[in-house]
């Protein structure tokens, strides 16, 4: 073992390392380059890098695992603001290091790796390139809300999917927002405090007597029309998680008044939410 | 409603309870554990660590696709932040309070365990263990092995657990290891270092031509018998997970001839393993 880190490219900024394991880092790679390497990305090989944190960090996603452990560094590294990212496992020959630089493909990243331009899908030599190029931001917890606008209909009213209902906006008492908190009571206050047109959150998994989605009714009281997706399907924290995988778990009243049933998507429930009566 | 509610007190700080992690305040900074009735995904804690209380504890609400509600342990940990999560049937999501006092631990990071936390702990207990322990530096990556006798087998030999097989000890020639990186290449140095009596890795979720397990024939020339878990089971960098919840994915020539056999649960080859004759 002479050779343990492999040079893949180099810049003013620093270099992209190929590693066959994450325990080859090197005092010279601290926030500099970004280590490319053929170890899964779980806590354990996180801690291994936190001594000399590189730039960046790119790993593999060993099939995601039980409770996502095989690749949890990923939100370890983010608390680090680092930018990492798993290739899926199928795509690498495990611990070889230039095979994960050459044929990885990005499975799952964090926001200081979304913030380089690191998106699921790309090589992972060109998320490398992004990482050693890009300086991520430094946003405050309130600064991370992932809004994006989904649908529009003639009259105004908008789908809009964001992270958490505490990011939602004066503008949003016409639109539907679709995000990723639980509908417990304490939900329900901050959904009355926006006051939506309609809404679909996480069900959180529903807790004892259903406190999770205690506040449909809660918010059917105040002429508030809302569902829930099943939290065991769609990722909490992750709006567009809600948006594209979510299953309707519970509805309050004025919802299943517009059609919303329990089993429908939430995309077609947020679309028959946007054209209720109002 | 007062947003957060005082359950103990001391000199060193409070345990508080609020029914949300937005309510964490500058308040608790570095004194206070914060039971939250939140989830414990990577948003909520963003929220908790802004604040850098002393411990946190959330809910698991179900752990989620890729674990995503629980991703904020993680997250905290690399904070050194203690942090754990209560099993979402056991408490009322939202209400801070309840989760006090009917929450039962179900998943906790490294520097709440090193408070003294447990899976199964009741929230109040483990709250208290937080506030009660010193939060310290976080300890050298090294020397989180988490290594644990498991069985005792015949002529002094042992079955132990640990996180990586980088964390094996010359002693470990005698004895049967059980840990939780993959078994690709990359592994083959670190076993023929250690030389374990048998050894049980994980699969790393196979990967591209099965390179995750090409580690077993590798030193199977060196008279290692071993055999690997699915990672699709067994949670990555956690050496107990590859025991309780291994199920053998594939074994080479010499864990074979000692009876180990795919489908096997991890336990009883680990047994086999340490019995087989030298």
């Amino acid at each position: 073992m002479t050779d343990l880190q492999t040079e893949m490219h180099r810049s003013e900024r620093g270099a992209i390392m190929a590693l066959d394991s994450a325990a080859d880092v090197l005092p010279h790679n601290r926030g500099r380059d970004v280590l490319v390497t053929a170890s899964y990305i779980g806590v354990l090989p996180a801690r291994l890098l936190h001594d000399h944190l590189p730039r960046a960090a790119i790993g593999f996603d060993g099939g995601v695992g039980p409770q996502g452990a095989n690749m949890a560094g990923l939100w370890y590294f983010e608390a680090l603001n680092i930018p990492a990212a798993a290739v899926d496992v199928m795509s690498v020959i495990l611990g070889d290091g230039v095979d994960v630089y050459h044929h990885g493909r990005i499975s799952y990243l964090n926001r200081p790796a979304a913030d380089c331009g690191v998106r699921a899908g790309m090589p992972a030599h060109e998320a490398a390139r992004l990482m050693l190029e890009h300086d991520p931001g430094q946003p405050s917890a309130y600064q991370v809300t992932n809004r994006r606008v989904m649908h529009e209909d003639s009259d105004g009213r908008q789908i809009i999917v964001t992270d958490s209902i505490v990011f939602g906006t004066e503008a949003d008492r016409r639109n539907v927002l679709v995000t990723a908190g639980h509908t417990g009571r304490s939900g329900a206050r901050h959904i009355l405090k926006v006051r939506p047109f309609g809404f679909i959150c996480s069900d959180g998994g529903r807790g004892r007597d259903n406190s999770g989605m205690a506040g449909l009714a809660i918010t059917n009281g105040e002429g508030v029309a809302g569902a829930t997706v099943d939290a065991s399907r769609a990722r909490m924290g992750d709006g567009m998680s809600t948006y594209e995988d979510g299953v309707i778990s519970a509805a309050n009243d004025l919802a299943l008044g517009c059609g919303v049933r329990i089993g429908m998507l939430a995309a077609e429930a947020a679309l028959l939410l946007l054209r209720r009566p109002g | 409603m007062g947003a957060q509610t005082e359950l103990h007190s001391e000199a060193r700080g409070c345990v508080m309870a609020m029914d949300s992690a937005y309510e964490v305040g500058p308040g608790n900074r570095g004194r206070d554990v914060v039971v939250n009735a939140s989830y414990c995904g990577v948003l909520p804690a963003r929220f908790i660590a802004e604040q850098r209380p002393r411990g946190a504890i959330g809910v698991d609400c179900g752990v989620g696709p890729a674990g995503a509600s629980i991703a904020g342990l993680w997250y905290l940990e690399a904070l050194q932040i203690p942090a754990a999560v209560a099993d979402v049937m056991t408490v009322k999501l939202g209400d801070g309070v309840d989760l006090h006092a009917n929450g039962v631990i179900s998943h906790a990071n490294q520097p709440a365990l090193d408070c003294g936390v447990r899976v199964g702990m009741p929230v109040r207990e483990a709250a208290r263990r937080m506030l009660a322990a010193e939060p310290g530096a976080a300890p050298a990556a090294a020397n989180v092995a988490n290594r644990q006798v498991v069985e005792q087998g015949p002529d002094g030999r042992c079955v132990v657990c640990t996180d990586s097989i980088a964390f094996g000890l010359a002693e470990d020639a005698r004895n049967v290891l059980v840990t939780a990186g993959h078994t690709g290449r990359s592994a083959v140095p670190y076993l023929l270092r250690v030389r374990p009596f048998g050894f049980i890795c994980s699969d790393g979720g196979k990967g591209r031509e099965d390179a995750g397990v090409a580690g077993l024939r590798m030193v199977e020339a060196e008279g290692l018998a071993g055999a690997t878990v699915d990672a699709r089971r067994a949670r990555m960098g956690d050496g107990m997970s590859s025991y309780r919840d291994g199920v053998i994915s594939a074994v080479n020539a010499l864990a074979r001839a000692a009876g180990v056999r795919v489908g096997m649960p991890a336990a009883q080859a680990a047994s086999l393993l340490v019995r087989r004759k030298a």
